[in-house]
């Protein structure tokens, strides 16, 4: 008895440290002084959109599973979001060369992993069901506080969902850094180009 | 830099998709034997995989994934020249959240399987660093 207690309490202590360090980590990037987190008025127009995406894709998971009652949404989109926001991000940088790079990459990885996850019977042609994950079950089992209906539904909301979509889309933003770089990468050929302009021009007056 | 970029997380996926195909095929042989009504022996008797890329990391395929996640945020670096930039938070929690995940799955194939726990004494987590390979037996 006492030992499931202790389980359940370094469970409980885990999953919330999990949501915690993310939560701090976002909050140090957009209003800590330690990053520079500096996108141009469109870059920054796109970056809201595809939070707004991330937000779309994390609320059909929660909804889809709850009505379902099968836990496992979050692990059919986990192989196929990073391919949406990678592209979406592309698109809009009208096709920079690194990115395309970047995303195939990532589409190679998606196709993959949608690949295995559909041998493992994950997905199934009724889009709600497949094989749900056997480690919720369990968890319950261990967990007896997660048998409390609204107890599940708040964890499916915070963890399964929006922690994991939130890494998920977290883990494909170097695409979005690698614009805003390359932003600035353009700046500093601007600048040394239109150096050399000014010294040409300079030589050929003084000629 | 970008290209060698590229090739390390390709390499990287490959080395992910085969450890899924060595545990896939584990676990479906395991199953088909089990039906037959066969005698298991080796890994089968076991219960858990510990061959192939398995007999040098626990979790081989994980550890790929941590690695992929990571290499691509080297194509950050190479685009701001920044080593460290905030794009590095996804890759961080990434390891964060598969060694806790980790933990938690191995906590319940050690209750499942009595030789996990010789394995886990003899294959490191993510990267054989100082322990021996796993012995077959």
């Amino acid at each position: 008895m006492q030992y499931i207690l202790v389980f359940c309490v370094s469970m409980i202590k885990k999953v919330i440290t999990l949501i915690l360090s993310l939560i701090v980590l976002v909050y140090l990037i957009f209003y800590g002084n330690i990053f520079e987190f500096e996108l141009n008025k469109f870059q920054m127009s796109v970056f809201k959109d595809s939070v707004i995406i991330y937000l779309f894709l994390t609320g059909s998971c929660f909804l889809v599973g709850e009505i379902s009652r099968n836990y496992s949404q979050v692990d059919k989109v986990w192989s196929i979001a990073p391919i949406i926001y990678v592209w979406f991000f592309t698109y809009h940088s009208d096709y920079n060369l690194r990115m395309i790079l970047m995303s195939i990459l990532v589409t190679i990885w998606g196709i993959r992993l949608t690949y295995n996850f559909s041998r493992k019977s994950g997905y199934s042609i009724y889009f709600w069901k497949g094989e749900e994950d056997y480690r919720w079950k369990i968890l319950k089992e261990r967990v007896p506080i997660f048998n409390i209906k609204i107890v599940w539904s708040i964890f499916n909301l915070l963890f399964i969902c929006l922690y994991q979509m939130g890494l998920i889309f977290l883990f494909s933003l170097p695409i979005l850094a690698a614009w805003q770089g390359e932003g600035s990468a353009i700046n500093v050929y601007d600048i040394i180009y239109s150096n050399i302009n000014v010294i040409i021009y300079y030589y050929r007056v003084n000629s | 830099m970008i290209l060698f970029i590229a090739i390390l997380m390709l390499s990287f996926i490959i080395t992910e998709s085969i450890a899924d195909k060595q545990q896939f095929e584990f676990q479906f042989n395991k199953y088909k034997k089990i039906d037959n009504n066969e005698t298991l022996t080796g890994d089968f008797k076991r219960g858990f995989i510990s061959k192939g890329l398995w007999s040098i990391s626990r979790h081989p395929n994980f550890i790929s994934e941590q690695l992929i996640w990571v290499t691509f945020y080297l194509f950050s670096i190479s685009a701001t020249g920044i080593y460290l930039n905030w794009s590095i938070i996804g890759c961080v929690l990434l390891i964060i959240l598969f060694y806790n995940s980790a933990n938690y799955t191995e906590s319940i194939s050690e209750k499942k399987y009595p030789d996990y726990k010789q394995y886990k004494k003899k294959v490191s987590m993510f990267l054989g660093v100082k322990k021996m390979n796993w012995e077959e037996n």
